[in-house]
């Protein structure tokens, strides 16, 4: 009994000394963020002389962050809205009416989670349809990455709803778009919860695909915008850490936000959908 | 009179069949796939395939046309220049196995500890998933600071005495490449975990008693219980983690750059290196290499562990 006790305790402390180390990186960003340029190029974890608020101030002055909130919420909430209900209403269907060419059907969405995107003939089809630097273009590439993983969750999902459901909603008259909506889908609910909030961290925090996608700064969304104030304020001479951090800080609260907020949703969704799927 | 009876029944059936066929049709109408189809054919799936003929192909922007040349791309790749490429295949694959046998190492071993009585352990869990919701870039900006020569590592490993232990960890040979695993590693296991700890919720609690009543040990019960019950959840990790392994491009971007030399260069930057040098064929070419990879892969790895399920 005593080993057990001493093994549980050396457990707990090795749980919390891990969970410091994933920790330390965020505590010196925002403390950083707090700091003169001068003060900053250090990087270590002293607290701040003064607590200043200048370099968020500048973040939204000089770095445009503004623009670039606005330009991220267009593009992720829109996506994930699309990837999310497009992903639904095909896993419903591809669930339960089996026969040979949905199974094949499964197979080729489910191709998206292994393949890799190739910008170069990508890049080439956008411009052949006119999405090239452009927000809609951007939008509908980001919530095409994020329906194969969708489908993945809520196939597993689906399977767990009784069929006896669709019948009786098929007796009272609903059938195929109607009783999805007005009957299936709210029940997705839980699992929809875990797709929006994975879709919206994609699409939040997506940098590749924007990055060949969109040239004109305007359209760029916070990761693209942090980039370029990376690239503007720092240099092997003198780089403005201060800045940069906040920065940093301003384009990761959102999406630290919304994972705390429905951090349960992932848990409770991968246990009955891509686990079991 | 009589022979005819049963092939009435037939028809009969055959009517039945159809009907439901038509019912079944009308309950779950093929047009409600046609929305997801309709974007991933046209955004995904045909620049996947067209992206295939350019990899057998010379284009590139000096050329004025784009010319079939068959497999002279891969030639290039593995037989005239193998020094430049060979080394970052490999760097690939040990960076893919690297980080993925580690992943779901720590993953199931957290999970397994914040599965039991821990205190605090939803916060724990919490914080363990919360790289994931960063972004890749800002996780590359942030490692630089803290692994470069006067950063927060080497002046932690001088305060607590272990100061022959500090390394130039991103720019060093022998370092860069173990460095960058490790920051891939401190990412992804996260995910790992939250998805081992949804298979291990799923266990119905009955089946340790009974293992325990059976006089099972701890071992025991870890081999013939959880091992089979989570084999689902180890399944999609490995594919999740090989893949992601594979295609990883933001980390080693943000981080090294593919540095010292090509000494971390892996192939998701060198088809970013090959497309912005203007070689779209042999980027394309390096592109078909890490399909092939990332479904070889991921077919044996399901193919492997769902057998394992089954004989369990």
């Amino acid at each position: 009994m005593k080993v057990k006790k001493i093994s549980m305790c050396i457990l707990q402390i090795v749980c919390w000394g891990f969970s410091i180390v994933v920790l330390v990186p965020f505590v010196l960003i925002i403390l950083n963020s707090l700091k003169p340029a001068a003060e900053a190029a250090f990087f270590s974890l002293q607290l701040p002389k003064e607590l200043k608020l200048d370099n968020y101030v500048n973040a939204f002055v000089k770095g445009n962050m503004l623009r670039g909130y606005v330009n991220s919420l267009i593009i992720a909430i829109v996506s994930t809205i699309i990837s999310n209900v497009t992903a639904a209403m095909a896993a419903f269907i591809l669930v339960r009416s089996v026969n040979r060419l949905n199974k094949v059907l499964y197979s080729y969405f489910f191709f998206g989670v292994v393949a890799t995107t190739n910008m170069v003939s990508t890049m080439l089809v956008m411009s052949r349809l006119h999405m090239t630097n452009s927000i809609l273009g951007a939008t509908l590439l980001t919530a095409t990455q994020g329906i194969s993983f969708s489908m993945l969750l809520f196939t597993g999902f689906i399977k767990g709803i009784p069929r006896e459901l669709d019948e009786a909603a098929a007796m009272d008259g609903a059938t195929g778009w109607k009783m999805f909506f007005r009957t299936i889908f709210p029940l997705l609910k839980p699992v929809t919860m875990t797709g929006i909030i994975l879709n919206f961290m994609g699409a939040w925090n997506g940098f590749e695909s924007q990055l060949y996608l969109l040239t004109d700064s305007k359209k760029w969304g916070v990761m693209l915008s942090m980039y370029g104030v990376y690239g503007e304020f720092s240099s092997p001479w003198s780089t403005d850490w201060g800045l940069i951090c906040a920065y940093i800080v301003l384009t990761m609260a959102p999406v630290i936000m919304i994972y705390l907020i429905g951090q349960r949703y992932i848990i409770e969704g991968m246990t009955s959908g891509a686990v079991k799927g | 009179m009589e022979k005819r009876e049963p092939q009435d029944s037939l028809c009969e059936k055959d009517e039945n069949m159809k009907k439901k066929k038509s019912l079944r049709q009308s309950m779950y109408p093929r047009s409600m796939v046609f929305p997801a189809f309709a974007l991933y054919t046209v955004l995904f799936a045909i620049p996947t395939i067209i992206g295939i003929y350019f990899g057998f192909t010379n284009w590139n922007v000096y050329s004025s046309g784009i010319k079939f040349i068959g497999l002279d791309n891969f030639k290039f790749i593995f037989l005239d220049q193998p020094f430049k490429y060979v080394r970052p295949i490999m760097n690939t694959i040990v960076f893919a196995l690297a980080t993925s046998a580690f992943e779901v190492v720590l993953g199931l071993g957290l999970a397994m500890i914040l599965n039991g009585k821990v205190f605090g352990r939803n916060v724990l869990r919490s914080v363990y998933f919360i790289p994931q919701a960063v972004s890749t870039i800002v996780i590359g900006i942030m490692f630089t600071t803290i692994l470069s020569p006067t950063g927060l590592l080497n002046n932690f490993l001088d305060v607590i005495g272990l100061g022959m232990l500090q390394r130039k960890w991103l720019i060093t040979l022998q370092t860069a490449l173990p460095s960058v695993i490790g920051v891939e590693i401190w990412r992804y296991f996260g995910l790992n975990m939250v998805i081992f700890l949804a298979g291990l919720q799923g266990i119905d609690k009955t089946y340790y008693e009974a293992a325990r009543i059976d006089g099972a040990n701890k071992w025991q019960l870890f081999k013939n219980i959880i091992i089979p019950y989570i084999m689902p959840a180890v399944t999609i990790n490995l594919v999740l983690n090989v893949v992601h392994g594979f295609r990883a491009f933001d980390i080693v971007y943000s981080l090294t750059n593919g540095g010292p030399g090509n000494a971390t260069e892996v192939i998701a930057t060198m088809v970013y290196r090959e497309y912005s040098a203007g070689n779209y064929g042999l980027s394309s070419a390096m592109n078909v290499l890490l399909l092939i990879m990332t479904t070889v892969v991921s077919y044996i790895v399901n193919k492997q562990s769902s057998k394992r399920e089954v004989s369990a």
